[in-house]
């Protein structure tokens, strides 16, 4: 269980990232496969979930080992990136017809899905995870964004400076260790 | 709605006669199911829904196909053939690839269509199959047409073997379908026309009316070919045993067997191929290969045969294919309609309860006289039955509502369709891959599509083969059947359906799906998604050996990735940050992801070249991201690692290297190599610098840059001979420049050949300077992972030039040869408004090397080059070599040193002088300016003969040096030489570490004396606090202008002072009459009042003072006078009245305190205590100064009150008033305004009385001395006795005194004078008698300068006895009687 974070500056530039292995089990949602649904309505959109992050996020469980972008290090850290990167073209329709700051699941590319989180500032924080974790994933960032923040009021910081505090940084982790 | 796609057309099948087969050969015809798949699609066909309505169809696509192929593909088992279609397409594709690559890079067509070659390619494979499948029936023949020619012996005959040959089809394949007989009847048929039509007519009769005959021409030369529309590729039969021992037959319409992975990239290249013909020209190809004759897509038939064929197929559709479909569905659907409503669910269960037949078993098709339909109807029945209990799998045939659905579907009757696809999915028995195609575009079809997927297969990494090939044609049917549009709009998305049809599976179907949906998303503008799946797809291609796609896809990555959306940011932004939008850089390990990628492709597909300059790509660094180092779990223990960064930059390198020693194994070209350029350079040019020989000395610079300008200003009045730059290197001696060589890679790595590239400047212009240079080359160094190191570079030349320094070369890795530049950047420029507002920058600055002739070279050097260690105060003598290492003597030599810095340079006649006999006392002269010492001409007429230091010739100069402070410092010596007076100086340095210990410390104090002969007391108190044990004090001198002192006891304390003892002498301090102060009191109120009054300081030194020196010592005392130590008492003195009048006046400028301040003031007294360690012949002295005797009278009072009253000049500046104050501030509290009562009064006290007290009281004189210790004003007094009414502190002791007789006494005293006052007590009782109980009035007279001999006062002063005076008188009662 991994999980990747990314700073993004309104023009994209990553600023700052951070890898985080969950210790936590692995929260295998209950909803079963769609296709084991008897009948399902087109008409309500409760389905739409379930088809899109449940049903697949529940195999997963069964094959930790699936697809070809398992984290290895240097090697395939630029798909990693590569995923956070095209995500935001979702995030970028997305923001367009929702002002909200936590946009929850917008992308979803093999097992990875990503949350993102926009500041009022245009800064974009994505995560990259595997599980579906919503609650978690919304305090992590909200606290992610208070240390942001306390970083930004730095006269000395401006927009496309690397976040390098190593206070934010441990904060960071000792934010991720308890929300995700 | 978009036309349906082909694959979901009605399927027929062709069973031929052997002798139609060779009709057709001979007449260079394809088989007769080629033929007639030619005239497919049909134009402006009409069909008629179940409510009767017309559905009209621009064009109606049939299928055909061969029986036999079909019978051979259903006996095969399902999963070998569906992996065996993956791999034949993998290998169509990676045939191909090579060349749609090149043609796609040269038209860049599918960018716009949203069609590339490989697309349409998977899609074709995918279409063209027509094996009938266990889970859906759109390849279950609809009709069976068998087909006999009339060359035949017995034609009646073959139609009877036909319709007697029993189809081998499974049992899961729908046998509801129709059997058409078709008569061929050549012209060269042996038949003539009229017994054709009675064989026609034979045939109806025994066969029904699905029969046609069909009249060919076929001429015998086959005519010209007509071009018809490609066939679909199909799926080769698998080689059976016999053809593996024997060479198959060439076949005609499949493609060629798969190459082997390795071979692909070469072999294409040699095939001529278009994009709008490459479809399948490979079959054509073998076919013209073996025929010897253009074929291409054409059929060589007769225009009348094409008719005669056309109005076949039209008549076969209309006639016999769609009536037979209508009406299938109209019955199918009376059944279907029925069980979904209400009463006739119950009618059905009233059926069913009471065991009638079920409503599908009344059905009885229209053809009941044709007994295979009849057959065929009874086993529909059945299976209806069973099908629906079991679902789609199994061994029965797809149920009668998913034929009823297909039927519909291909019929056009959208809406029975629908309903009924929805009902079978409702039932979970599939559809939900057909609806998207039929129903209006909402978010609702991707979760169709979705489900689709997932009824297919639950999501695993690896599915098996033929569920691919399932998803696979899902997936075409929906790039086909849905509009574009549509497809792509934000409720479909249906890239996403092709990326979940991709799933994980590393085929190169997979690859090519995501590299269709990443076109697609491209087609949407969402470029980076896009850019994703091209690499994803490179991935996948990239395991199936597709090269030459896989670097395309990469190479569409990378474009799209680098070219990014557009940004919605405010221009301003740009702006503020300070940025270029062109200067983005955004993930900094995606671009050397997929660069690596792609070098290492360039590299295996052997274009090398390509590969280095990708790889040298790679090497650059971005520092835009802070990445969070990842802890690495060990032991259960956190830690930081460190490893992965350096992990992709040893690969990368390992790579570059690979790959340049291939290049240079084979080509190695120097040409090429010029172009590889390092994305980085290893040259800091800011850490570049000459290094010469003469500057192979401490110091700092500051230091040196401070004794240069003390140096100019000096010589400034002296003459105009400039110092020449001392940074200059000679003609061929040897110097360096030090390079910053920086790894900015995470890896180790080698450099060599390292050298510098220098060129001359002349006239500002720049001339390669190899001839005169040499430059040494380092051939080898290893630079650790972001090491940084300075090395430097020996250069020497040949002639006088000045070098400029413009690049460093070297190899990097020893392979790559590269120069990097060692200009920094000029300054910014803010001159013009333009400058301002954009970066301008001036021209580059690069280091520069003078090299001047070596005409006057001066080497100086330490004798003893060693750490110094000194004792405070010592005086140590050390020797300096000077050697003339130029060509032209030396005449004159200067030496500057620090202003701190006491320095004696000891010459012949100095050291005559210092044995003169000396005296107890003496007096010297001092100029009495804390001027700094200048620099001082080393007199090389007294050393050397010729007065000069010839060329190779040297001298030794002794130097004392005096260190008082106890510190770590580094003596820094600048000399400045020359040959003869028209000639400019050169500089020579030289610098020696030195390291003060403390010695003594030493305090002196003062008090009024109490002895009427002196006027005060000095205590001098002298302890060691050094580790030295022999430390001997051998001489004590007093200096002052205005003071003498005589020891009160005799020299006994001189000798050796131990380590932590004290030693401690008194001294009697008197006016010294001789002692001058007026002239330089008169100077410095002259010069505080122009401070005060703002006007600007003369430049007049103060006049000089003589100074009286009194010394003891045990035997012939040292004279001050010896030039050495006079000299190093000025100096300690002008350090201490430097750092004291430095530190109160800081905002008198230091420069001008020479000019304010004299050096003594009049009433300053110092010691100079002389000191000896004589087990080591060493020795020294320290002063203690800052005592100050005497009274002061203020004497700056009128005018810093005038200063005050003076109106007050309105200053915008509140630091201005505030400095103004703090000046006056400290002038007032400075020595030179003090002021004090003059008068010290003493009671002459501890008088023992004895006194008969029978007798009465006793009356005793108390005497009182008053002193007036002001050297300049009388003073008068008044001393007034009276009752102690004060509390006295200790109540109980002392009695209050009881004066008697006179209680005033008046008198004047002139400075330094002494009056004694005898007032009376009456003591009337034993006891001690406390002195208290008078009090002097003081008045400080002062003699006014304007009126002659008028006095006024100047100070008033009121002093009474001390609270804890202890004075007193005892008397004690004796009894005489």
């Amino acid at each position: 269980m991994s999980h990747h974070l990314f700073l993004l500056s309104p023009t994209d530039t990553p600023l700052y990232s951070l890898t985080h292995y969950s210790s936590k089990p692995t929260q295998s949602t209950a909803s079963p496969l769609s296709s084991n649904l008897p009948s399902w309505s087109t008409s309500a959109f409760a389905g739409t979930l379930t088809a899109l992050s449940g049903a697949s996020s529940a195999t997963q469980a069964h094959h930790p080992q699936a697809g070809a972008v398992r984290l290895g290090g240097g090697q395939d850290r630029h798909v990693i990136q590569m995923i956070a990167n095209a995500s935001l073209d979702v995030i970028e329709e997305v923001m367009r017809r929702d002002s909200a700051m936590y946009l929850k699941s917008v992308d979803k590319f093999n097992e990875w899905t990503v949350s993102a989180f926009i500041t009022p500032g245009n800064f974009k924080f994505l995560l990259l995870h595997e599980a579906k974790n919503d609650e978690g994933i919304r305090s992590f960032f909200n606290e992610v964004w208070e240390l942001y923040v306390k970083t930004m009021l730095n006269p000395f910081h401006t927009m496309h400076t690397p976040i390098r505090s190593p206070v934010f940084d441990s904060r960071v982790r000792a934010s991720a260790k308890k929300c995700l | 709605m978009a036309p349906l796609p082909y694959s979901l057309s009605p399927h027929v099948c062709i069973l031929s006669s052997p002798d139609l087969e060779s009709l057709l050969v001979s007449s260079s015809l394809p088989p007769l199911s080629q033929i007639l798949q030619s005239f497919s699609p049909l134009p402006n066909v009409n069909t008629r829904s179940t409510a009767l309505t017309t559905v009209s169809h621009a064009s109606f696509p049939l299928r055909f196909s061969d029986l036999a192929e079909v019978e051979a593909a259903c006996k095969e088992d399902e999963e070998i053939r569906a992996s065996r279609t993956l791999d034949w397409i993998g290998a169509r594709i990676a045939k191909r690839s090579a060349k749609w690559v090149e043609d796609e890079e040269r038209i860049k067509a599918g960018e716009s269509v949203g069609r590339t070659p490989w697309w349409d390619e998977l899609r074709r494979c995918a279409e063209g199959d027509h094996t009938p499948s266990r889970i859906e029936g759109w390849n279950h023949p609809v009709a069976v047409v068998l087909a006999v020619s009339t060359t035949a012996p017995n034609p009646l005959q073959a139609v009877t073997a036909l319709h007697s040959r029993p189809l081998e089809l499974p049992p899961w394949v729908d046998s509801n379908y129709i059997k058409y007989t078709l008569i061929v009847h050549p012209e060269n048929s042996p038949l003539s026309d009229e017994e054709a039509g009675a064989l026609f007519n034979a045939v109806k009769k025994q066969y029904g009316l699905h029969a046609h005959i069909l009249p060919l021409s076929l001429p015998s030369p086959p005519p010209p070919p007509v071009p018809v529309p490609a066939p679909y590729p199909r799926l080769p039969a698998p080689p059976s045993p016999e053809s593996l021992l024997s060479p198959p037959p060439p076949p005609i319409f499949s493609a060629p067997p798969t190459p082997q992975p390795g071979a692909m990239g070469s072999s294409l290249s040699t095939q001529e191929m278009s994009f709008a013909t490459s479809l399948d020209v490979v079959a054509a190809m073998q076919e013209e290969e073996r025929t010897g004759k253009p074929v291409g897509n054409s059929l060589r038939m007769h225009e009348k045969d094409i008719q005669m064929m056309a109005r076949f197929v039209r008549e076969f559709l209309i006639m016999s294919v769609i009536p037979f479909m209508e009406r299938c569905t109209i019955e199918w659907n009376e059944s279907f309609s029925s069980t979904r409503r209400l009463p006739s669910r119950l009618f059905s269960s009233t059926r069913r309860l009471f065991g009638s037949s079920t409503p599908s078993s009344s059905y009885t098709p229209g053809h009941a006289s044709t007994p295979s339909t009849s057959s065929v109807a009874s086993r529909s029945s059945t299976s209806s039955i069973t099908g629906g209990a079991n679902g789609a799998h199994g061994l029965v045939p797809p149920s009668q509502y998913r034929r009823l659905a297909e039927f519909a579907t291909i019929l056009g009757d959208i809406k029975l369709a629908v309903s009924v696809w929805e009902s079978l999915r409702k039932d979970g028995k599939g559809g939900s891959d057909i609806l998207p195609l039929l129903l209006a575009p909402s978010p609702a079809l991707a979760l169709h599509a979705q489900h689709a997927l997932n009824t297919l297969h639950p999501p695993s990494p690896d599915p098996p083969a033929h569920i691919q090939v399932r998803a696979l044609i899902y997936a075409v049917r929906w790039t086909m059947g849905i509009n574009l549009q549509d497809y792509l709009s934000s409720a479909l998305e249906g890239e996403r359906w092709l990326v979940s049809t991709a799933g994980s599976a590393e085929e190169p179907h997979s690859a090519l799906l995501l590299a269709h949906a990443a076109l697609l998303s491209s087609m949407k503008y969402a470029k980076r998604r896009a850019a994703l799946w091209y690499l994803f797809a490179a991935n996948r291609l990239e395991k199936c050996g597709v090269r030459p796609l896989t670097m395309y896809f990469l190479r569409k990555a990378h474009s799209l990735y680098v070219s990014g959306p557009q940004k919605e940011l405010s221009p301003s932004l740009w702006d503020s940050e300070d940025r270029s939008p062109a200067a983005w850089e955004g993930f900094g390990d995606i671009k050397p992801g997929i660069e690596h990628a792609l070098g290492r492709l360039l590299y295996t597909t052997g274009d090398i070249e390509g590969a280095i300059t990708a790889f040298l790509g790679l090497l650059r660094r971005s520092s835009t991201c802070y990445v969070s180092p990842q802890p690495v779990v060990t032991n259960g223990k956190a830690l930081e690692s460190t490893a992965n960064p350096s992990a992709t930059d040893r690969i990368y390198l390992e790579d570059f290297r690979v790959a340049f020693k291939h290049f240079l194994a084979t080509d190695g070209e120097e040409g090429k190599m010029a172009n590889w350029k390092l994305p980085f350079s290893f040259c800091n040019p800011r850490q570049t610098k000459i290094r010469l020989p003469s500057q192979g000395v401490g110091g700092r610079k500051t230091v040196w840059e401070s004794r240069e300008t003390q140096w100019e200003s000096f010589w400034k009045s002296k003459g105009n001979s400039r110092l020449e730059n001392s940074g200059k290197a000679a003609v061929n001696e040897t110097f360096w420049v030090d390079i910053e060589l920086h790894n900015p890679l995470d890896v180790e790595v080698n450099l060599s050949d390292i050298t510098v590239i220098a060129q001359e400047q002349r006239s500002r212009n720049l001339e390669a300077a190899d001839d005169i240079l040499e430059a040494e080359v380092i051939e080898d160094i290893i630079l650790g992972a972001q090491e940084s190191r300075s090395i430097p570079l020996a250069l020497k030349v040949t002639r006088p030039a000045t070098l400029v320094i413009t690049h460093a070369r070297y190899k990097f890795l020893s392979l790559l040869p590269a120069t990097d530049s060692i200009a920094k950047r000029g300054r910014r420029l803010q001159e013009t408004a333009l400058q301002r507002q954009s970066k301008t920058y001036a021209p580059d600055v690069f280091v520069q090397a003078d090299v001047e002739d070596a005409s006057q070279r001066l080497r100086v050097n330490f004798v003893d080059d060693g750490g110094l260690v000194m004792a405070q105060g010592e005086c140590k003598r050390m020797k300096l070599w000077f050697s003339n290492s130029g060509t032209k003597p030396i005449r004159e030599l200067w030496m500057v040193a620090g202003d701190e810095d006491e320095l004696w340079v000891e010459t012949a006649d100095a050291a005559e002088s210092s044995s003169k006999p000396s005296v107890a006392s003496e007096v010297i002269s001092s100029r009495n300016s804390f001027a700094a010492g200048e620099p001082f001409r080393i007199p090389l007429d007294t050393l050397t003969k010729s007065s000069s230091i010839e060329s190779g010739q040297s001298i030794e100069v002794t130097v004392v040096f005096h260190a008082e402070k106890p510190l770590n410092d580094e003596l820094c010596l600048l000399f400045a030489f020359r040959e003869t007076e028209d000639q400019p100086f050169h500089s020579a340095r030289v610098s020696r570490h030195y390291e003060v210990n403390t010695t003594f410390r030493a305090n002196a104090t003062s008090r009024p004396s109490w002895s009427p002969d002196y006027l005060y007391l000095i205590d001098l108190e002298v302890e060691n606090v050094s580790s030295y044990g022999d430390l001997h004090l051998s001489q004590i001198t007093t200096l002052s202008p205005t003071w003498t002192c005589s020891p009160v006891s005799a020299e006994d304390s001189l000798g050796p002072v131990h380590v932590n003892q004290t030693a401690r002498f008194y001294f009697n301090a008197d006016r010294w009459e001789e002692g001058k102060a007026e002239e330089t009191l008169q100077f410095v109120h002259k010069k505080l009042g122009d401070i005060l009054r703002s006007r600007p300081i003369e430049q007049t030194s103060p006049p000089p003072i003589r100074l009286l020196c009194n010394h003891i010592a045990k035997d012939q005392p040292r004279s001050v006078q010896d030039p050495s130590t006079h000299h190093f008492v000025h100096s300690s003195r002008r350090n201490f009245a430097a750092r004291a009048t430095a530190a109160q006046h800081p905002y008198i400028p230091a420069s001008s305190h020479p000019y304010v301040f004299p050096l003594y003031s009049p009433a300053t007294l110092d010691v100079v205590i002389f000191w000896e360690i004589p087990s080591q012949q060493r020795y020294g002295h320290i002063s203690v100064s800052g005592l100050l005797l005497g009274a002061g009278h203020a004497a700056l009072t009128e005018v810093i009150e005038e200063a005050e009253s003076e109106k007050v000049k309105r200053s915008m500046y509140a630091e201005t008033h505030r400095e103004r104050q703090q000046v006056l501030e400290a002038i007032r509290a400075s020595e030179w305004n003090a002021e004090m009562n003059p008068v010290v009064v003493r009671v002459e006290d501890g008088q023992q009385l004895q006194h008969d007290f029978a007798k009465g009281g006793y009356l005793t004189p108390v005497t009182f001395v008053l002193r007036n210790y002001s050297v300049t004003h009388p003073a008068r007094f008044v001393l007034r006795l009276k009752q102690d009414n004060t509390p006295a502190q200790s109540p109980s002791i002392l009695l209050p005194p009881q004066y008697s007789g006179r209680l005033a006494y008046r008198g004047r005293l002139e400075p330094s004078q002494l009056a004694t006052v005898r007032a009376k007590m009456w003591l009337s009782r034993p006891g001690a008698y406390a002195l208290r109980g008078w009090q002097v009035e003081t008045e400080v007279e002062e003699v006014d300068s304007d009126e002659k001999g008028r006095k006024r006062t100047r100070h008033r002063y009121l002093q009474g006895p001390a609270l804890a005076d202890r004075s007193c008188i005892v008397i004690t009662n004796v009894n005489s009687g």
